[in-house]
């Protein structure tokens, strides 16, 4: 059979299927890649209201947003809470590696739920009950840390310019150390244990296996939660939306707007879908370069290739 | 082979079906589903045929042109936003603290359908989420004719003025209309009526007359100042004498929404004629200048004042506005003054708070009358409708008829009409005095983007940034100086990108 008929058999015989991929490429197309060609068409427009005389400004819209104050500090918000969530995949990983010790059984699996129930509860839910774990005054977290300490403790974790980052990072980390714990121990529980015997049997202590073992085997692991927990903390909003008061303020003093607040605000509360567009593109830019500079530092696509 | 293929083509036609049906709409709830006469719930007064929709078309645009109402047309009125009629919806809603049920909007449809036949009301309430897009994404549609609470969507609304020089008796049983500055219609220099409100929330003040009592401190008359507020919450605020609790002086209004906690600044800054904007034609040939000294007194008093509020209005959580009987705060100021009266007459306890206007100007042309601030439910006409005069009708007919006004008072809210609030005070008493007396005395044209003291739509997030300095300020996290500096920058930069 010439290589042109059994090409042509192979396509009749998987055409098929592409029906079946026709609707997810149209929602794909309609949903996602037109609203993506509008933004970037909209960055360079001055629209107050989407069909009431748009008017081309060319890159105006980005040139001011990359002076503008709010925009620039919106952006160093976003940079720094993301940076300070990421402490959610050490948590994870201790968290995983403590419950991996227990061996498996009913306490692990009692660990390994409770650790995962927060990422079940509704996300809305979980701000509001952190609202009185944060509060200044008679808040939960305040209390706990005058009974360790023994003496009076009244941070206002949230409204207070000082500690409304440390505040959110909390929060962010209750909410998501579950699901890093639950990659961790995924990843953990599928290194052959014969790796460990050997280390042993070569007189390695725990602390070396992890160092020297557990850790470099679990690179793709870390990468992975560096990628998603990146992209997640440049998009955050909800929480830090609520805390706000329901604000895109991003109070106490702004130091808790981020991009995407900004972006919210300028789309929705003070409409010039022109500057929130450009915004919009930023972002993109931003976890864009920063997932292939991600992926390119830790080699995750050419460990996937060679795998 | 055949199977195969059959089965994967009929399941790719589920597939689509599935994807389409997804877009249609429920018909649940509200009139949405205009010309779904198979729906379950598609009221009568609603239904839409296709006949109907092309005599609007024509007959439509005999109307915008200004010609008499003809009560023969078949018409459809297309309404659509947020406000009571949303909160409401067509059945009614359940008042959670008074236990009472309140009329849905089916009452008001009732009524027009009884007087005006031939034109079929649409409507479809929105919620406050993402309002101002949802209206815009509605009005592109082409068909709206009534915006709810659209006044401030200068862009997509007729100006009124004209509809009203020609109904000067309409203007006078109103107490007030929605006007705004926008260059979308005059210019800035010009104030224009974009919307008439069918309920008003003016800001009273709520005194708690057992602290006052426990603590040996006399009520003020109408007749106060922020000054003394100032003062008597430093007064009030400690442990109380009699009962030995924490009492706090004032709560200042909005502190849980950043969004809203502009209304003390204005409030204020009315109060001591602390002007911020000169208006030109344009943005561009407007001044606007926070740093000056009367600004930062104002900003000097929200900064005093927030030292005698809770640790709770200071973080802007767990705030409550209800007048109850562990009520911990003396002074209180918010709108939904009618509302808060049922509440504590729910409870038994109006007798214990006083209703005051809210302090009075002391400065400028004003001076003398409350510095109050309000808020409202209103409707306006949408530039691009077909049936501009009947959606004026409607608007007048939401305002002034007494089936209309009674169904406002039955929700809790203040009507717009001196002889609606002759039923308020029927049912609120002498409490109905502070509200009467606020809306008397508020000028005309004094919206919240329309004075020199403050604008919230045409020089950028000065709402947003409003609300930042204020919670910093109530915090004691930046100075007034400072505060005004923040605002003014605020206004640069955004003149900067215009």
């Amino acid at each position: 059979m010439s290589n042109k008929k059994h090409w042509k058999m192979q396509l009749k015989k998987q055409l098929r299927w592409y029906p079946f991929l026709i609707i997810s490429v149209a929602a794909l197309v309609l949903f996602v890649y037109i609203p993506m060609g509008h933004t970037i068409s909209y960055s360079l427009y001055n629209v107050s209201i989407v069909g009431y005389g748009e008017k081309f400004v060319g890159l105006k819209n980005y040139r001011t947003l990359l002076g503008q104050s709010q925009f620039l500090r919106s952006l160093w918000n976003t940079m720094a809470l993301t940076v300070m969530g990421l402490l959610t995949i050490p948590l994870g990983f201790f968290l995983a590696v403590f419950i991996n010790s227990l061996g498996k059984g009913k306490t692990q699996s009692f660990f390994r739920i409770g650790f995962y129930l927060p990422n079940i509860i509704t996300g809305v839910s979980v701000i509001l009950m952190f609202q009185a774990v944060l509060q200044g005054d008679g808040g939960l977290l305040n209390a706990f840390l005058s009974f360790i300490t023994g003496r009076e403790i009244s941070v206002r974790w949230i409204s207070d310019v000082r500690y409304a980052k440390l505040g959110a990072t909390i929060l962010w980390c209750w909410m998501n150390t579950g699901y890093s714990m639950l990659v961790n121990l995924a990843s953990l529980q599928s290194i052959p244990s014969e790796i460990y015997e050997a280390a042993v049997v070569d007189g390695a202590t725990p602390w070396k296996k992890i160092r020297y073992l557990t850790i470099p085997l679990m690179k793709n692991c870390f990468t992975f939660l560096l990628v998603t927990g990146v992209i997640n903390g440049l998009s955050r909003f909800t929480d830090l939306y609520i805390l706000g008061t329901n604000s895109s303020a991003g109070l106490p003093g702004g130091t808790l707007q981020t991009i995407l607040m900004y972006i919210y605000q300028f789309s929705f509360e003070v409409p010039n879908f022109g500057i929130s567009s450009a915004g919009s593109m930023i972002l993109f830019a931003l976890v864009f370069v920063f997932t292939m500079i991600n992926v390119k530092m830790t080699g995750f696509l050419n460990d996937e290739e060679s795998n | 082979m055949k199977r195969k293929k059959l089965a994967s083509i009929l399941l790719s036609g589920i597939l689509v079906m599935g994807l389409l049906s997804g877009c249609g709409s429920s018909g649940q709830g509200s009139n949405a589903s205009g010309g779904d006469a198979g729906s379950d719930n598609a009221s009568e007064n609603t239904a839409v045929t296709d006949a109907a929709s092309e005599e609007e078309s024509t007959d439509g645009n005999a109307s915008a042109e200004g010609s008499a109402l003809n009560e023969d047309e078949e018409i459809t009125l297309h309404l659509f936003g947020p406000g009571l009629l949303a909160s409401q919806g067509e059945k009614g809603a359940l008042d959670m603290i008074t236990g009472l049920e309140t009329p849905g909007y089916e009452v008001i449809e009732d009524r027009w359908n009884e007087l005006h036949p031939n034109v079929h009301l649409e409507i479809e309430a929105a919620p406050w989420d993402n309002w101002q897009s949802a209206v815009q994404t509605a009005a592109l549609g082409g068909e709206l004719d009534v915006i709810l609470h659209g006044a401030t969507l200068t862009a997509l609304v007729e100006p009124l003025d004209d509809f009203l020089a020609a109904d000067s008796e309409f203007r006078e049983k109103i107490y007030t209309t929605e006007t705004r500055r926008t260059t979308d219609v005059n210019d800035l220099s010009i104030a224009t009526t974009t919307g008439i409100p069918y309920t008003l929330q003016p800001q009273i003040a709520y005194l708690d007359k057992q602290i006052f009592d426990n603590y040996g401190v006399e009520v003020p008359d109408a007749s106060w100042t922020w000054s003394d507020m100032l003062s008597l919450a430093e007064k009030l605020t400690g442990t109380d004498p009699v009962t030995g609790k924490q009492t706090f002086g004032v709560q200042l209004d909005s502190m849980d929404n950043a969004n809203n906690s502009f209304f003390n600044y204005q409030m204020i800054a009315s109060a001591y004629d602390a002007k911020v904007f000169q208006y030109g034609k344009t943005v561009e040939d407007s001044t606007v200048n926070f740093v000056n000294e009367k600004t930062e007194k104002v900003f000097q008093m929200i900064q005093d004042l927030g030292a005698y509020t809770s640790s709770n209005v200071k973080e802007g959580m767990n705030i409550s506005n209800q007048l109850t009987a562990e009520n911990d705060t003396a002074i209180r100021y918010s709108q939904d003054a009618f509302t808060h009266f049922k509440e504590a007459d729910a409870a038994g306890i109006s007798d214990r708070f006083v209703f005051l206007p809210m302090p009075v100007i002391e400065e400028g042309s004003h001076a003398g009358n409350p510095s109050s601030f309000k808020g409202c439910n209103n409707m306006a006409i949408c530039n691009t409708s077909k049936n501009k005069e009947w959606a004026w009708e409607f608007i007048k007919f939401m305002v002034t008829d007494p089936e209309c006004v009674k169904w406002v008072i039955d929700c809790g809210q203040i009507p717009n009409t001196p002889d609606g609030m002759g039923s308020v005070i029927e049912i609120m008493g002498d409490k109905a005095n502070a509200i009467v007396t606020s809306l008397e005395g508020m000028p005309d044209d004094f919206s919240n983007s329309t004075t020199e003291y403050y604008n919230n739509i045409s020089f950028g997030p000065v709402v947003t940034s409003l609300g930042v300095v204020t919670h910093d300020l109530v915090n004691g996290t930046i100075s007034p100086a400072e505060a005004a500096n923040q605002m003014q920058k605020t206004v640069d930069e955004y003149l900067a990108t215009q």
